[in-house]
Order: C-alpha cells, then sequence, then structure tokens
C-alpha cells in the first residue's frame, strides 16, 4: 500500500538522517543545506500534534465503528468481539490510503512506527556489537566510533572503520550523491580515499 | 543559565519530586504546620521557580505551576472565598493569572522560551475548568457557550502562529464539552455510536482541512 513514489520517501528518509547528522556536528551547517536541497520534495510532513489529534479521533471512530456493529449483530461473546476488533482494525487501511492519496500533506499518517521503532532500537544495540567485532580484526579499522555509526545512520564502511563520517562531507562538497555512491564503490572509483587504508596498502 | 544536559534536567526533577515527598512525610510525621499545611505547597512552589529560572528546565517550571494551582485552590478555601470543594472558579482565575504572568515575562525578556510552558499549563487548566462546568443543569449552557468559543479562539490562534498542540487541546475539550451535552439523555446505544462516527469524520476532515489551509500559507 505505498501512497507516494519510491523516491519521494526516500528522500523523506533522507531529510531526517541529513539533519541528525548535522545536529551531532558530523556536517557543518552549509554541507548539511546543499545536501538538503538535493533532497526537497513536495510532500510536507503533518506536525506531531496535528498527527496526535488525527489518531485521536480515527480511535475514537474505530471504536464507535467496531461498537455499532457488535450492537447491530447482537454479539455477546469475547471471542465475537476480539473478531470485530481485528476486522476494524483491517477495514481502517482502506480509508487511511485513500485520504493520503487524496491530501498528500499527510504524509506519514499511517506509517507503522511501532515496528520501525522497534527496529531502530534493535539495530541501535545490535550495531555496537558488529562494530566492536570488528575492532583490530581488520587493517583498515581504526577502533574508534565503530558502534556509534549506526546511530547516526552514516552508510558504514565496510571494515567498520570511521571513514565514512568524512564520506558525507566529501559528498556534499564535491556534489557527489551519497545516496548512489556506496563508500566500497567510491574507494574503487578513487573519489574517496580512507587515510588508514591507504596506510594500511602503503605499509 | 542554560541548562548543561538531558541528565541533568530529569535529575533536578527527580530532585524536585523528592523534595515535595520529604515535605509530605515531615508533615505527617510531625504535623508542624497542621492546618495550614497548604503553605508547604506555597514554599515549594517558590523553591521550584527558583529552580527552573537557575536551571532553565521547563519540567520544573511545569511543577511549579502545578504545586501553585494547588495551593490557589486550597487558599481560596481555606479563606472562605469559595465553598469547600468548589474549584472551578479559582481554576479559571488561576489559569488567566498564569497566562498573563507569562506573556508579562515574554514581555520583558525574562526567559521568553518559558511563555509556551505557560500557555501550556493555563490552557489546559482552563479547558478542563470550563469542561467540567458543561455537564450542571442551569449553568452548563454558559459553559458550553464559554468552551466553544474559546476552543473557536484557541484553534484559530493555533494555526495562526504555527503553535498546533494548543489547537490540539481546543479541538479535543471542544468535542468533548459539545459531546457531552449533546448526548445528555441520550438512552440508545446505537445513536450514540452512529453520533461517534459521523462527528469524528467530521472533526478528521475539519483538521485535514486546516492542515492543508497552512501548509499552503507558508
Amino acid at each position: 500500500m505505498k501512497a507516494y513514489s519510491r523516491s519521494d520517501e526516500e528522500n523523506v528518509r533522507h531529510q531526517a538522517m541529513v539533519r541528525d547528522w548535522v545536529s551531532s556536528g558530523l556536517l557543518d551547517a552549509t554541507q548539511g543545506s546543499v545536501l538538503q536541497a538535493d533532497l526537497q520534495v513536495s510532500l510536507r510532513r503533518t506536525n506531531s500534534a496535528l498527527r496526535a489529534v488525527l489518531a485521536f479521533f480515527t480511535m475514537v471512530i474505530l471504536f464507535a465503528a467496531v461498537s455499532l456493529t457488535g450492537i447491530v449483530l447482537h454479539v455477546e461473546r469475547d471471542a465475537g468481539w476480539i473478531m470485530l476488533g481485528l476486522g476494524g482494525q483491517f477495514a481502517r487501511y482502506p480509508p487511511g490510503s485513500w485520504c493520503v492519496a487524496r491530501a498528500s500533506i499527510v504524509v506519514e499518517w499511517r506509517r507503522r512506527w511501532v515496528p520501525r521503532r522497534l527496529i531502530a532500537g534493535w539495530s541501535y544495540w545490535r550495531y555496537p556489537v558488529v562494530g566492536s567485532s570488528c575492532v583490530r580484526r581488520s587493517p583498515y579499522c581504526s577502533g574508534r566510533r565503530c558502534g556509534s555509526l549506526s546511530r547516526f545512520r552514516i552508510p558504514i564502511c565496510r571494515c567498520g572503520c570511521d571513514c565514512a563520517f568524512g564520506f558525507v562531507a566529501i559528498c556534499a562538497e564535491s556534489g557527489l550523491d551519497f545516496r548512489t555512491h556506496s563508500v566500497s564503490e567510491s574507494f574503487h572509483a578513487g573519489v574517496f580515499r580512507c587515510p588508514l587504508r591507504e596506510a594500511a596498502l602503503h605499509r | 543559565v542554560e541548562s548543561p544536559s538531558l541528565v541533568f534536567d530529569y535529575v533536578l526533577y527527580l530532585g524536585a519530586l523528592a523534595f515535595g515527598v520529604l515535605l509530605g512525610y515531615l508533615e505527617f510525621r510531625f504535623q508542624v504546620l497542621k492546618e495550614s499545611w497548604d503553605n508547604y505547597l506555597l514554599l515549594s512552589a517558590c523553591l521550584y521557580f527558583f529552580l527552573a529560572y537557575r536551571f532553565d528546565n521547563r519540567f520544573v517550571l511545569s511543577f511549579a505551576l502545578s504545586t501553585l494551582a494547588g495551593w490557589f485552590g486550597l487558599s481560596a478555601t481555606r479563606f472562605g472565598l469559595i465553598q469547600y470543594g468548589a474549584y472551578r472558579v479559582p481554576a479559571i482565575v488561576y489559569a488567566i493569572v498564569i497566562a498573563l504572568v507569562g506573556t508579562g515575562l515574554f514581555q520583558s525578556r525574562l526567559k521568553p522560551h518559558f511563555l509556551r510552558t505557560y500557555l501550556h499549563v493555563a490552557a489546559n487548566v482552563l479547558f478542563v475548568a470550563l469542561l467540567s462546568g458543561v455537564g450542571k443543569n442551569l449553568a452548563g449552557m454558559g459553559y458550553l457557550i464559554a468552551l466553544v468559543i474559546l476552543s473557536g479562539l484557541v484553534i484559530y490562534g493555533g494555526f495562526r502562529f504555527q503553535e498546533f498542540s494548543f489547537a490540539g487541546y481546543a479541538t479535543i475539550y471542544g468535542y468533548i464539552g459539545v459531546s457531552i451535552r449533546l448526548l445528555r439523555g441520550v438512552p440508545d446505544e446505537r445513536s450514540v455510536m452512529a453520533y461517534f462516527i459521523v462527528s469524528g469524520i467530521f472533526v478528521i476532515a475539519f483538521i485535514a482541512w486546516l492542515a492543508v489551509k497552512a501548509a499552503g500559507k507558508k
């Protein structure tokens, strides 16, 4: 059930990533604005307070609709109410999708934020472990800040070293699209060289 | 003075809460102030205001405002200004007072970013006070009219100044108030549920329309 184009949805996600990078000091404001200029979309995100109000009234409608159906059908057993509740959960998607398609302002209105948050929380705990296992195993790994890379969702260098920090900044300065140039491809193309890797190769 | 970190903010908030618990225990154990125990609330509120302004902490400011609200209501009862348990009028007065104080401090540029906290507390207290009167038999209609007018003004102001959380409060409190009055004495459950479905759809359409209009003006 996609209401927007893939590129629009990716750009909205990348805008959030760039904001994270600027706020965490990985990019300066000028670099951030260069990247943000490339990520413009015609969609506009609804304010979180308004989304909370919309969610509240959606719940009111859903509860009332399920209750009304149960009353009309004279549902008396608990199992019947549970089935009705589950049916109501599925029934809300068509009108939700219709509303989203009608008004592009309500981007992310029906986004499944709970699974997204769960996955984000999981990856936050998972990547430090992966990063830690990378420390000193690879000759290119500096062993510094590997784990913190995932927190800022920066494209991670295969060896896990923090050269990827510079990668995004260099993309911003040189006008490259960080979405289409992966770190490892850029190594091979000679666009970006990890100083640690270079030092290891010349050793 | 800017707050050093979020952790510090929470530690300060926890300290403020612990201070309140300590005062409660002291009065329970030793009965120092006895009947005039509401002065503890005033003392706590003063301390919390100092901490909020000293450490730039909006959590503690909201705590100070709610503690002051408690003192306001209890003092009005103790001095015989109102009947015991009748807190609606003091709540309305309190909300207006803190909204004016917050605006005054904002205009004098003393921690102007605290204005939103003052207005959040004032709006919630005012809406709840008006809402609590809607169900009354005689005065209920007056409270409902006041609630609807206030909700309309706050929704307009919320969209005008891009403060959407206030528009959200006004929508929800206004809806609850109107629903309480309309559904009084309606015995049929089907009619009640149908009302919630139809009115909910109207409110969502209204909010979406306002949001699209607000986005168009940006």
